[in-house]
């Protein structure tokens, strides 16, 4: 058995992308041991208090408490290979998605991040494809407008001020993974597991394999994960970690018996994973579990 | 007098009651407070924030730094007021925003801040029922915008900064010699691009003034000697649209070809392309901007001599097919 590998796995996302929910539905993974997983808890974390109050919430169908951009949450696990018995220390920083938000919009990282940042190994992306802010051009005519004092021409309305929230989710996103690489300043690569959230079985997206859900609808994040594959390779995940909606599923999710069954997840092209939810951080620790995102590979679904 | 908001969140109510929305305590460690970047906690000195760099234009020290790290490409747009050329730019970076554009994919930039503000008057977000693109400014300084681009063929990157010039600024360059000295950034140049204003040559009181505009630039730019051997010189004819829809096209192409026969004598090797990057009607999006991309990137690009222009007016199908000049 192999000494544990130090290695912190960022989860990043917007708010209300996932993360916390996934954190809970994984915890309850690791420690119920209800199923078998490709990595498991080798020994509990000293303070459990976050992780057992956002698993309760889980488990009793409740929307899990945001994460407040003043709390500095950190989980740290020790997980072990289930075939490999090699030991990963991980530590996940929980920033809240009003922290990745600041990053954006006033170009501040909090110093636990930045300190962080030159340890992190592997990314969890999260993506809600309900919560997706996309740039709609206005159609018809151009009108160039002067605004120069003393300008002679066409009076255009006051509009709205420019405010960099409005800038589509695809582009804070990549935002997010540029400013990670700019205080990581490490060559290493370091992947990314994009996890798309609410992946539920019966919504009209699980007809579509994940990494075309990607392409067609964050484009730009699309190419620019291609285009740095070397540098950040990456996989998409299709997941979800409640199971279904809690508005109407509720009654669908109660007669599960055994809670973790709860969770679906797909693979990038669209295959049943299962309920393993270690799985992306089986792939972002580096073992070859899950195909890579890659430019050729992604042609528009029919 | 209502105390100036002290948080960037509107529902917060630290300026009027001290309450800080997040529970900070002190507030000023709260990160939505307005400016006193980098500020540091007094009892640990430690720094509360750390700066990303700022996502928006580069100055030209900053665009330099770039260059000389990565051998970027320099494109320089200049044309007169209003001429479209800002609205070219923001056309290549919207058109990443849906899809790989020209043959590359979007590989990353460092200005997406400064990209998405001038983007901001074109889309809904703005409030605007009809796109707008704010002028640049003379008093802002030449800006550049970055984009890192990946050749979807070789899967080489390159990385563009791309300025334009304001009209005023173009005006100084044509007029004046101790403007083109004093202008440094021209002798690091890969690409000049003049942009000729199509609603311009559409009316018969501007044109010629529109095609000597750009000519006394390009003249001056050559009598000074300021740009560098390999730099490129292209002309672009913007809101190629505004000719297509008029009802003088023929009088308009054999303008438009003898502009491009008078430059073409007076420049050797300069190229020439037509874009609609907003276009109203019967054109596409950033139509023939995708062409013009490609030429930038490339070492050498090259155009057709003599140019034929009555190519682009047989018809719409066929026009929509070689959108560009030389292509």
């Amino acid at each position: 058995m192999k000494m544990a590998t130090p290695s912190s796995i960022a989860l990043l996302g917007l708010k209300g992308s996932g993360k916390t929910t996934y954190l809970a539905a994984l915890w309850h993974l690791l420690e119920a041991q209800e199923l078998k997983t490709r990595l498991k808890v080798r020994s509990l974390q000293l303070d459990r208090e976050y992780l057992n109050a956002i698993r309760s919430a889980w488990l009793a169908f409740e929307p899990v408490p945001r994460t407040s951009v003043k709390i500095d949450v950190r989980v740290d696990l020790l997980l072990e290979g289930e075939s490999s018995h090699d030991l990963v220390d991980l530590s996940f920083p929980d920033m809240s998605g009003e922290s990745y938000r600041l990053q954006w919009s006033l170009r501040r990282a909090k110093p636990e991040y930045a300190n962080l940042a030159p340890s992190i190994g592997g990314v969890l992306l999260f993506i809600h494809p309900e919560v997706v802010g996309r740039a709609q051009r206005i159609a018809g005519e151009t009108q160039i407008v002067s605004m120069s004092p003393g300008a002679v021409g066409v009076q255009v309305p006051s509009a709205k001020e420019w405010k960099a929230d409005t800038a589509p989710t695809q582009v804070q996103l990549v935002d997010v993974l540029q400013s990670l690489v700019f205080l990581r300043r490490r060559s290493e690569p370091m992947r990314v597991a994009v996890m798309i959230s609410a992946w539920d079985p019966k919504s009209t997206l699980s007809k579509l394999a994940p990494m075309y859900w990607l392409e067609s609808q964050m484009p730009m994040l699309h190419q620019y994960l291609c285009s740095n594959s070397k540098m950040l390779p990456t996989s998409v995940f299709g997941i979800s970690a409640q199971g279904g909606s809690y508005d109407s599923d509720r009654n669908i999710l109660k007669k599960q018996r055994v809670a973790s069954d709860r969770i679906q997840m797909r693979s990038l092209e669209g295959q049943d994973l299962g309920h393993d939810l270690t799985i992306p951080l089986d792939f972002v620790l580096g073992q070859d579990v899950a195909p890579l995102l890659d430019l050729e590979a992604s042609e528009p679904a029919e | 007098m209502s105390p100036e908001r002290q948080c960037v969140q509107d529902q917060c109510e630290v300026s009027s009651a001290g309450n800080c929305l997040e529970g900070f305590l002190p507030a000023a460690a709260c990160p939505y407070r307005r400016g006193e970047r980098s500020a540091a906690d007094p009892q640990s000195k430690q720094p509360l924030f750390i700066d990303l760099p700022s996502g928006l234009a580069l100055s030209p020290i900053e665009a330099n730094n770039i260059a000389r790290d990565v051998h970027a490409r320099v494109i320089l747009l200049a044309g007169d007021h209003e001429s479209g050329k800002t609205t070219l730019l923001t056309s290549i970076y919207e058109s990443f925003q849906e899809a790989s554009f020209a043959g590359f994919s979007f590989a990353g930039s460092q200005t997406l801040l400064g990209w998405e503000e001038r983007c901001h008057d074109g889309r809904l977000s703005s409030g605007r029922s009809v796109p707008h693109t704010e002028h640049t400014k003379v008093g802002d300084g030449l800006k550049f915008l970055h984009l890192k681009l990946s050749e979807m063929r070789t899967s080489n990157v390159s990385d563009l900064l791309l300025a334009d010039v304001s009209g005023e600024l173009f005006r100084r360059l044509r007029d004046s010699a101790a403007a083109i000295d004093s202008f440094q950034a021209l002798r690091r140049v890969d690409v000049l691009c003049a942009v000729m204003d199509g609603e311009r040559i559409v009316k018969a009181e501007e044109r010629f003034v529109a095609r000597n505009n750009v000519r006394a630039l390009l003249r001056s730019l050559k009598d000074a000697n300021v740009l560098q051997g390999r730099c490129h010189t292209s002309v672009v004819v913007s809101k190629w649209d505004a000719i297509v829809a008029s009802p003088d096209v023929e009088e308009i192409s054999g303008f438009v070809q003898e502009s491009f026969a008078l430059y073409e004598r007076e420049f050797p090797g300069v190229t020439f392309s037509s874009v609609a990057a907003r276009p109203r009607a019967k054109l596409s999006f950033a139509h023939g901007v995708a062409t013009l991309l490609r030429n930038w990137c490339q070492d050498s690009p090259s155009s057709p001599s003599p140019v034929d222009v009555r190519s682009l007016f047989t018809g719409l199908r066929h026009f929509e097919r070689f959108g560009t000049v030389g292509v």
